[in-house]
């Protein structure tokens, strides 16, 4: 993907499944990878009886790390400068998510090209479960 | 630099992070790949510098043997267990901390055996009605984390919320 970044076009879409039927296991993975283990992630009783949730759920922050994966499969790592997601409704195990990002904006001057993105993670409802923006810029 | 609010960027807690999103790609975990692609070494995921809590002393979400953390038995939670944890929640500030915003500002890469440091920024808090009644408290965080040059490697702001309910899936926040 990352060769043929002069080609792409405005309007341009790429979509991506980045997990398919979230598992509690998983999102206990992540606790134990990123140090959060609030027992909203990983203790079932207390996210149902105690906090009064349907079960436990995934940290924002693992949607945003799944969401990345398409970014980085899409342009190299160094190119990306910015990556900001707003988090907009809860992922929960059994989720499968679909991340698609839009290329809404490119320029470039005599050294550089900068690539503006959109960016938008659904779960199987089509519910949007995160949206944010990207910035690339490659030379 | 300040000796303190250091994050030692580990080539297994990389791969550790990499495994728990079921991200595969070899930059995070071979070398000669990662210098395939104009890199010194492997690097970070885009994501990975969240987990400095790991090395954060104050951190309230991991599990500490001097504090209680609440955790739930093996016998089903018993009616007047339950009272107790609402009538406590009723007291607090009420609802759920949630994470509402990520940004992540990318100045260089984050290489496995860079020795972070982080510096906290001032912390902002704003209110305002939820959709469904009840009030949000928000507050942002923002983070710089510097590597062993004192070079800016990341700048993270981070945006939470306190609900005075329980989210529904509905209320659009997370």
């Amino acid at each position: 993907m990352n060769k043929s970044i002069n080609s792409l076009e405005v309007g341009q879409e790429f979509t991506e499944v980045v997990v398919e039927n979230l598992t509690r296991t998983q999102i206990v993975q992540y606790a134990g990878a990123s140090g959060d283990f609030n027992p909203l992630h990983t203790d079932e009783p207390f996210a149902t009886e105690i906090a009064g949730y349907p079960s436990t759920f995934a940290h924002g922050m693992l949607g945003m790390a799944l969401t990345g994966k398409l970014l980085t499969k899409l342009f190299d790592n160094i190119t990306i400068k910015k990556f900001g997601v707003r988090f907009q409704n809860i992922i929960w195990p059994g989720d499968t998510l679909t991340t698609k990002i839009v290329i809404d904006k490119i320029d470039s001057n005599a050294e550089s090209r900068f690539i503006e993105l959109s960016i938008h993670t659904s779960n199987q409802e089509d519910k949007i479960v995160l949206s944010g923006s990207a910035s690339i810029e490659t030379q | 630099m300040s000796k303190k609010n250091i994050f030692p960027i580990d080539a297994s807690q990389i791969l550790f992070f990499a495994r728990s999103i079921n991200d595969e790609n070899p930059i995070y975990y071979d070398g000669e790949y990662a210098k395939s692609k104009g890199l010194q070494g492997t690097i970070a995921p885009l994501t990975f510098v969240e987990a400095y809590h790991q090395f954060d002393s104050t951190y309230r979400l991991r599990p500490n043997p001097d504090k209680k953390w609440p955790g739930t038995p093996r016998q089903k939670i018993t009616e007047s267990k339950k009272n107790d944890n609402q009538k406590k929640k009723s007291q607090s500030k009420g609802g759920t901390g949630l994470h509402a915003e990520q940004h992540f500002e990318y100045h260089m890469p984050v290489y496995s055996g860079d020795v972070l440091h982080w510096e906290d920024g001032e912390l902002k808090s704003w209110e305002r009605e939820g959709k469904k009644g009840g009030k949000l408290i928000f507050t942002e965080y923002s983070t710089q984390f510097f590597n062993q040059n004192d070079e800016l490697v990341v700048t993270a702001r981070k945006v939470t919320v306190v609900t005075e309910k329980v989210v529904k899936e509905e209320d659009g926040k997370k």
